[in-house]
């Protein structure tokens, strides 16, 4: 059924690039965390004109949006509450500039993370920050996410590769943020406007910090009798001032889920594998990877073992990059749990997770980012039984205060979405929080953009229901099993 | 009453200093009360940069909030209170084994929190990272005196949104940054600061960028003018005006070896001369300070992409020549900033019936126009006294400013937190 807001979107993008009826909309209907919600409509934007131009026009009917980049992000983040329109930004994914004399890339942010740097490679440039996700994951959700990857240990997440975005904001104004120097003038927007979660604006133009590809690099794969031990190893090299560019851990569960389905080379018997790439100039990288040798057998582990060319180095990565895919043969759903801590902690959140897991019965596999002190157990689960998922979201916000408790935070990478916004208080006040939302308001004083994410409209304490009757509008337990959380990967 | 000490010719009514957080909270919600302005300040490095506050009425030193609040090596962070000076800080974090990763001037007397407001990124920033990369976390109070905190001692944080971002080079518009958490760095192996006389600009040019477009990663990447470097070391550079290049290396020793020595090859004939570890820092030390400011001096600050910092420079250059005055620069090739210092020669070029204002009054605007077309941006960070009434201290920050306004109307309704400071009146 054509409704005359249908009308005048398809008087924006064309006919064909508008999807109204239900049957259309179904696949916009989830991300991969673990709700539902149908969205108005689905608009693809191909210029950031017809951006602007959709949100005039959905601001004179007083419509919500939502932006969606591929849907994988783990929060909730790109579920329309409030009856609101999605704006799919895939088609927005050309490369407009790559400037190396200035180590700038200027690309529309619906273009695949992992595209930039396979554009990049014939040039020796790449662009550093590489969620496991890379292969179906949007430069605009990386950006709304602010998303990180194994290389952030070293190089940082998006935030830090990201100067400028162009972006329109709910009404259809557009404007720049940042540019490409380094040091912007003013308030730091940019800096404001990624991590964002769809909620200030859509960006729909991005200028990349993209960097030399390294001379060198070495991966070595540290295997460990315990899931300790591979902590242990991640704070000595850590304290012994060596900086890998990666420090990457994957439990016994995860190992042989991703043995079973992709035979990366990963020793089926071990408590834990870590994997440690070396990257810069040729130059003293053999004594780097002989030191960091000697600090993991002086922490007890079993083996170091060393990728002898580029393709065994590949299948590791292959190994860890599919792994969150793979741990989907042990369970039909999975929640992650992002929490983050001081590294010096991670033995003990390694620990309290794995008490956690069996006071609820629950299997946990884990896989993470162990030099951020970056988390990622994964609660195993079938979400068709209720009484599971209850466990399962009672278990995850459990992980997540050991986080907070042990001086860390409850996201470092996923987002907040409508999964983590009752965590909130357990790191933010309520001065905190109002102070963000001033930033909304700035940015966004009538709440168009993605509502109900990120943060609560109007009041912050726990329990709070979004404005406007958000939580009416997400669906509760879904009523089939087509919940796949590893949709899009 | 004690004597109160001056902002950009303004008096204070009164200089008070807080004793604490709660004392500065409490100051805070009695001038947002009464409507006083306020003028937050470490140790006053930085209050020639940018515009004056359009008003004063309360100076607020942050001088005995200090101190290091948590120092932890093993997690490469430290923490501290925001009227530390850098050197405190910085000492705190060598004593551990670890680097403070942050490179501003003046390290004795800046402070931690002024540092971090003006987001003064020094020559090292080009391997460091900026501030708004190295601060993790930051504690607040906002204008009506309550507490805040954003970010925390995690490497990674999207819980909420990035505030800390935001308070990186607010300049005090948003509220008064009480403590800031750091990453910290572990120390290289090996430290070595090439330092390399130039024939020319273009040559300069060439050099950084095959630097730039090389494996090499330089921890600074300094072009500078003579004047910049100590007394012994201006001797050895080459024809009179000609810059000289600092390239610093950190890491294994045999990577700093080859960088040193293949920044070299691309000078042939040239008279090197290499820093190590102490000497190498000390000559850090002196090129974030820059040259001591007098009064007939103004002095800008440019932010360019890369590729254009040595063009910054001779545009600089050309204005000086045509205007009868002396250029110091120091501009970081790996970063795009560009310092730059103009003086009248020899007698003090303020005093000059109408001369200031003729040699002087132009140059914001006319090297401003120019960094703008390059895709950048500059601002006057010295010399205000020889720029005309109601001169451009920032320059436009474009579409993004009303979202600025909205955001400075919201932390600082009643504007007390040195409204006319920052970019855009804010
Ligand atoms: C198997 C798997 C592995 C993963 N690994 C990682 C990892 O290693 N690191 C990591 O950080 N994340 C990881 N993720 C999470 C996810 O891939 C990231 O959050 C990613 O950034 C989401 O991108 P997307 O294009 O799918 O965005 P979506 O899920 O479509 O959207 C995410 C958010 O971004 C907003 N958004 C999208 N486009 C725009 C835009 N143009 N402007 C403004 N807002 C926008 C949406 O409204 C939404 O709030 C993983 C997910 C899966 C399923």
């Amino acid at each position: 059924m054509t409704t005359p807001l249908g009308e005048r979107l398809r008087g924006v993008v064309g006919a064909k690039n508008v999807l109204d009826r239900p049957v259309q909309l179904q696949t916009y209907e989830y991300d991969a965390y673990l709700e539902r919600a149908m969205p108005r409509a689905v608009v693809f934007v191909e210029t950031t004109a017809q951006v602007s131009a959709v949100l005039g026009i959905l601001a004179e009917e007083r419509v919500p949006f939502v932006p969606r980049g591929c849907g994988t992000n783990l929060s909730g983040g790109s579920l329309a509450l409030d009856g609101a329109v999605v704006l799919e930004m895939g088609r927005m994914n050309k490369v407009l500039d790559i400037d190396i004399p200035n180590q700038r890339m200027t690309v529309q942010v619906g273009i695949f993370n992992l595209d930039i740097s396979t554009i990049l490679s014939p040039l020796g440039y790449y662009y550093a920050p590489d969620p496991a996700s890379q292969k179906a994951c949007s430069l605009g959700g990386n950006i709304a996410e602010n998303a990180g990857g194994p290389h952030c240990f070293k190089y940082g997440v998006t935030s830090n590769h990201v100067l400028g975005l162009e972006v329109v904001l709910a009404g259809g104004e557009t404007v720049w943020l940042g540019g490409k120097d380094a040091d912007v003038l003013g308030l730091d927007l940019t800096g404001a406007f990624v991590g964002s979660e769809g909620t200030l604006g859509i960006a729909t133009t991005a200028i990349l910090r993209i960097l030399r590809k390294p001379e060198a690099v070495k991966t070595l794969l540290a295997v460990c009798d315990s899931l300790e031990d591979g902590g242990n190893v991640v704070s000595a090299i850590v304290a012994a001032g060596l900086v890998p560019a990666t420090l990457e851990m994957v439990d016994n569960k995860t190992i042989n889920a991703i043995e079973d389905s992709m035979a990366c080379g990963f020793p089926r018997d071990a408590a834990a594998v870590l994997l440690i790439e070396l990257d810069g100039l040729r130059d003293g990288m053999e004594e780097m990877a002989e030191a960091i040798t000697a600090i993991c057998k002086a922490s007890g582990v079993r083996e170091v073992r060393i990728a002898k060319d580029e393709e065994e180095r590949q299948a590791l990565w292959r190994g860890r990059k599919g792994a969150f895919g793979a741990l989907s043969r042990l369970a039909p759903n999975y929640m992650v749990a992002d929490g983050t801590v001081p590294r010096t902690k991670l033995p003990e959140a390694l620990r309290r997770v794995a008490d956690i897991g069996r006071r609820y019965d629950l299997p946990i596999a884990s896989v993470f980012h162990a030099g951020d002190g970056n988390l990622h157990p994964l609660l195993l689960f079938d979400s068709r039984d209720p009484a599971d998922r209850e466990k399962v979201m009672a278990a995850g916000m459990e992980v997540l205060k050991v986080c907070a408790d042990l001086g860390g935070t409850v996201s470092g990478e996923h987002g907040i979405g409508i999964e983590k916004l009752d965590a909130l208080p357990l790191v933010f006040t309520d001065d905190d929080l109002r102070a963000q939302g001033f930033v909304k308001e700035a940015f966004d004083p009538r709440g168009w953009a993605n509502p109900g994410k990120a943060l609560r409209a109007g009041g912050h304490a726990a329990g709070t229901a979004p404005a406007d009757g958000g939580a009416q509008a997400v669906a509760g337990a879904p009523s089939d099993d087509h919940v796949e959380v590893t949709a899009g990967v | 009453m004690s004597s109160t000490t001056e902002i950009r010719g303004l008096a204070p009514r009164d200089e008070l200093r807080p004793a604490g957080e709660a004392d500065l909270s409490d100051i805070l919600a009695k001038a947002n009360a009464d409507g006083d302005v306020c003028y937050l300040a470490g140790g006053l490095t930085k209050q020639d940069w940018g515009a004056a506050p359009a008003h004063l009425d309360l100076l607020v030193r942050t001088g005995a909030l200090s101190g290091c609040t948590d120092v932890d090596p093993d997690n490469l962070t430290l923490s501290a209170m925001a009227g530390t000076t850098v050197a405190e800080a910085r000492a705190q974090a060598e004593a551990v084994g670890r680097i403070l990763p942050i490179d501003p001037g003046q390290p004795g007397e800046a402070t931690i929190g002024g540092v971090v407001a003006a987001g003064d990124n020094g020559p090292r920033a080009a391997g460091y990272g900026g501030l708004r990369d190295v601060v993790l976390g930051v504690r607040a109070l906002l204008a009506d005196g309550s507490a805040v905190k954003f970010g925390g001692r995690t490497m990674k944080n999207v819980t909420g949104y990035d505030m800390t971002k935001l308070f990186v080079g607010s300049f005090g518009a948003l509220g008064a940054i009480t403590e800031v958490t750091f990453r910290l760095l572990p120390r290289y192996d090996s430290q070595a600061l090439l330092i390399l006389p130039l024939a020319s600009l273009d040559d300069a040019k060439r050099v950084t960028a095959g630097v730039l477009g090389s494996y090499l990663q330089p921890l600074a990447l300094e072009v500078v003018s003579a004047d910049a470097l100590p007394g012994g070391d201006a001797a050895g550079a080459g024809p009179a005006g000609a810059p000289v290049l600092l390239a610093g290396f950190g890491g294994h020793r045999a990577a700093v070896d080859r960088s040193v020595r293949e920044v070299t090859e691309t000078v042939p004939g040239a008279a090197p001369r290499v820093l190590h570890e102490e000497e190498a820092s000390a000559m850090y030390g002196h090129l974030a300070d820059g040259a001591a400011a007098s009064g007939g001096t103004l002095a800008l600050r440019a932010s360019v992409p890369i590729s254009r910092t040595i063009d910054v420079l001779a545009a600089a250059q050309t204005y000086a020549a045509a205007n009868g005055l002396t250029l110091g620069y120091r501009a970081g090739a790996a970063r795009g900033r560009v310092d730059l210092t103009l003086r009248g020669e020899g007698t003090n070029a303020a005093a000059g019936a109408d001369g200031g204002a003729a040699r002087f009054g132009a140059c914001p605007a006319h090297l401003r126009a120019q960094a703008v077309d390059m895709g950048g941006s500059l601002f006057v960070t010295g010399g205000a006294a020889l720029l005309p009434e109601g001169y451009d201290a920032w320059g436009d920050a474009g579409g993004a400013v009303a979202i600025m306004r909205r955001i400075k109307e919201r932390f600082d309704p009643n504007g007390i937190l040195a409204p006319g400071r920052f970019v855009g009146g804010i």
